[in-house]
């Protein structure tokens, strides 16, 4: 012991200069109660003034946090304050494996319950609520929100799952007024929508809302209160019909939306939204106030890449990466090519010189693909790689990246239409493309497949 | 093309021990404390930064000049030569470098890059101390921070009993 200390005293000498405003500081703060033990000051992070001592304290996983709790009274003062709770099983030291849900669900009541009856909740910044195993009649989560919920919140996530589906009916109301004022970032799962007013979410700049009952009019009237909104994610919605991104979205640039069964209209003026995402099972209509210029692009629908040809093209003129996902378009929605002798419709006007790699996963040679295959290299001096790809794409298909060691086996109407898009690549494609362009052509492999030559 | 232009602006830092270290007006400016002095106005001829020794304050500069990004005509070749990953993957390593020092060293760089708000280094310097106290024991964490148990044993029992799922 007397050796560590002998230590310690010469580490520190060699600083007097600055290290003497420092215990100025750290005396100040420290003057109650348990510091005067011993002679010596006794607040945690030696050297180091008690703001900054926050900052680091703020950064430990809330575990080693609340164990340091332990550790002497300055500590146990720290973790009283400690600003980013969150609240999901793995950080409240649970094994979901070792017991049951009965008991997960009161082990995680009881400890949020603890941590929550002795914390300063004026210091929280970030509150994280993310329970699967919710269960309105143990876990009061009304209460829990309404002592965490402060004026000093800045992010709040409440993701939850229910057995019984039931969606949580989320206060919208703590957030109204002075509390909402410094919010940045919130995300709920599996709650419920009620109206609410004087909510003014001035900071609110990422929101996420998944599996989430809202309908149209009441997105419309949630984002009225939004003027900092700079990315947003819906995923789920499954009662919203049509989406309207209103105009006052001034710095609004992200915008995902995933898996909404009916949606099927999307109308976007807010206008400086450059990244776009899209995925459903059916056709959405996008509506653009307008006229966005998209940076990156990404939209996945059955049809979807003779919607973009026909519909799109303007908004993509600057576009630096682009996907169409559609599933069903080689199933023949749209005419193949092969056998076609009419000539390939142009779309005049519309350059892409932003465009470098291009990749189009599931080649066929339906006719609007070939078209827009060709688009793109007439259309893009920018370009230097472009990869068609004839298979799935997809890595645990090939026998080349899955463990099995074999590819899926795909059907014969599948390779059929393998065959016909390579010769549409021979036919159409190749032709054209200029020498600086390095074409990459993927086709199932001939190890696992029997690929016909088609002629 | 490294030679120092001669339209460069230099600025003058002093330590309180009376050292000066004349640096580029862009890698003091990687402080934010300075560059709100510089755009306020405050700077013209010398800055005195309180309670930084010049041996810290040596280290602060050596860590802003490798961390300012490289701006102008020179320095968007620079970066269209050298990919941004690996570039990025050059300032880990020298941070890991620069961040072997002992534990007052250290408290005195978090010191100096909170004052100066010098973030990158300020997270640089705090994730020591947090990885630390994540890595150990109670009793290694009182002795890495010089910090005694002033609990009474029936406290510690308390405290102990209340945060019992913290141990888990």
């Amino acid at each position: 012991m007397s050796m560590q200390r002998e230590s310690r005293r010469l580490q520190i000498q060699p600083h007097n200069g600055p290290a003497d405003s420092t215990v100025h500081r750290k005396d100040s703060t420290c003057t109650e109660d348990h510091c005067s033990q011993g002679g010596e000051p006794q607040c945690p992070g030696p050297h180091l003034p008690e703001d900054i001592w926050c900052h680091i304290f703020s950064l430990l996983p809330m575990q080693d946090a609340a164990r340091t709790a332990c550790v002497s009274h300055a500590f146990k003062r720290s973790w009283r304050c400690y600003p980013n709770l969150a609240f999901n099983a793995k950080a409240l030291g649970m094994d979901e494996r070792s017991c049951g849900e009965d008991e997960i669900v009161r082990n995680f009541t009881s400890r949020v319950d603890n941590i929550l009856k002795n914390h300063s909740c004026i210091a929280i910044k970030t509150l994280e609520i993310v329970f699967r195993y919710y269960d309105d009649k143990v876990c009061n989560l009304d209460g829990w929100l309404q002592t965490a919920i402060t004026p000093g919140i800045e992010e709040l996530t409440v993701q939850l799952s229910t057995k019984s589906r039931k969606h949580y009916n989320f206060p919208w109301s703590l957030l109204a007024n002075e509390n909402g004022k410094l919010i940045q970032y919130l995300k709920l799962s599996c709650c419920a929508f009620s109206p609410t007013v004087g909510l003014c979410l001035k900071s609110l700049s990422r929101l996420e809302l998944f599996d989430v009952n809202i309908t149209r009019d009441q997105m419309g009237s949630l984002l009225h209160n939004f003027f900092a909104l700079q990315r947003m994610q819906l995923k789920n919605c499954n009662n919203i019909t049509c989406l309207k991104m209103p105009f006052h979205l001034q710095q609004l640039k992200y915008l995902e939306v995933l898996h909404c069964s009916s949606l099927k209209v999307i109308e976007i003026e807010a206008p400086n939204l450059s990244n776009f995402q899209f995925m459903g099972l059916c056709q959405v209509q996008l509506s653009l106030g307008v006229a966005l210029q998209f940076k990156k692009f990404d939209m996945s629908f059955p049809g979807v890449v003779s919607y973009a040809c026909t519909n799109l093209l303007s908004n993509l003129q600057y576009v630096e990466a682009l996907s169409l996902c559609s599933r069903h378009e080689r199933k023949m929605l749209h005419e193949s090519i092969v056998g076609d002798t009419s000539n390939l419709r142009q779309i005049p006007g519309h350059r892409h010189d932003r465009l470098k790699t291009v990749k189009i996963i599931g080649f066929s040679s339906a006719k609007s693909v070939v078209e827009l295959t060709c688009h793109i290299i007439e259309n893009t001096a920018s370009l230097q790689c472009l990869t068609l790809d004839t298979t799935t794409g997809h890595p645990w298909h090939s026998c080349l990246t899955n463990y099995s060691g074999k590819c899926l086996h795909l059907r014969v109407d599948f390779l059929v239409e393998v065959g016909k898009g390579l010769l549409a690549i021979k036919t159409y494609v190749e032709p054209k493309v200029p020498s600086r362009v390095k074409l990459n052509v993927v086709e199932p492999c001939r190890r696992c497949h029997d690929l016909e030559p088609l002629s | 093309m490294a030679t120092r232009e001669a339209g460069k602006k230099m600025i003058m830092l002093k330590s309180p021990d009376g050292m000066e270290f004349e640096v580029e007006e862009a890698v003091a400016m990687e402080s934010q404390t300075i560059r709100k002095m510089i755009e306020d106005d405050c700077a013209d001829t010398a800055i005195l930064i309180p309670n930084i020794n010049s041996k810290i304050l040596s280290r602060v500069i050596e860590y802003c000049n490798k961390h300012v990004p490289t701006t102008g005509a020179t320095g968007a070749a620079a970066s269209d030569t050298v990919a941004p990953a690996a570039l990025a993957e050059d300032l880990k390593i020298w941070d890991a470098e620069f961040i072997k020092v002992n534990r007052a060293t250290r408290f005195d760089l978090i010191q100096a890059a909170s004052y100066l708000n010098i973030k990158g280094l300020l997270d640089l310097t705090s994730q020591t101390t947090i990885d630390t106290i994540s890595d150990n024991s109670l009793e290694e964490i009182r002795s890495f921070l010089s910090t005694k148990n002033d609990y009474l044993p029936e406290e510690e029992q308390t405290i102990r009993r209340e945060n019992q799922w913290a141990f888990q």
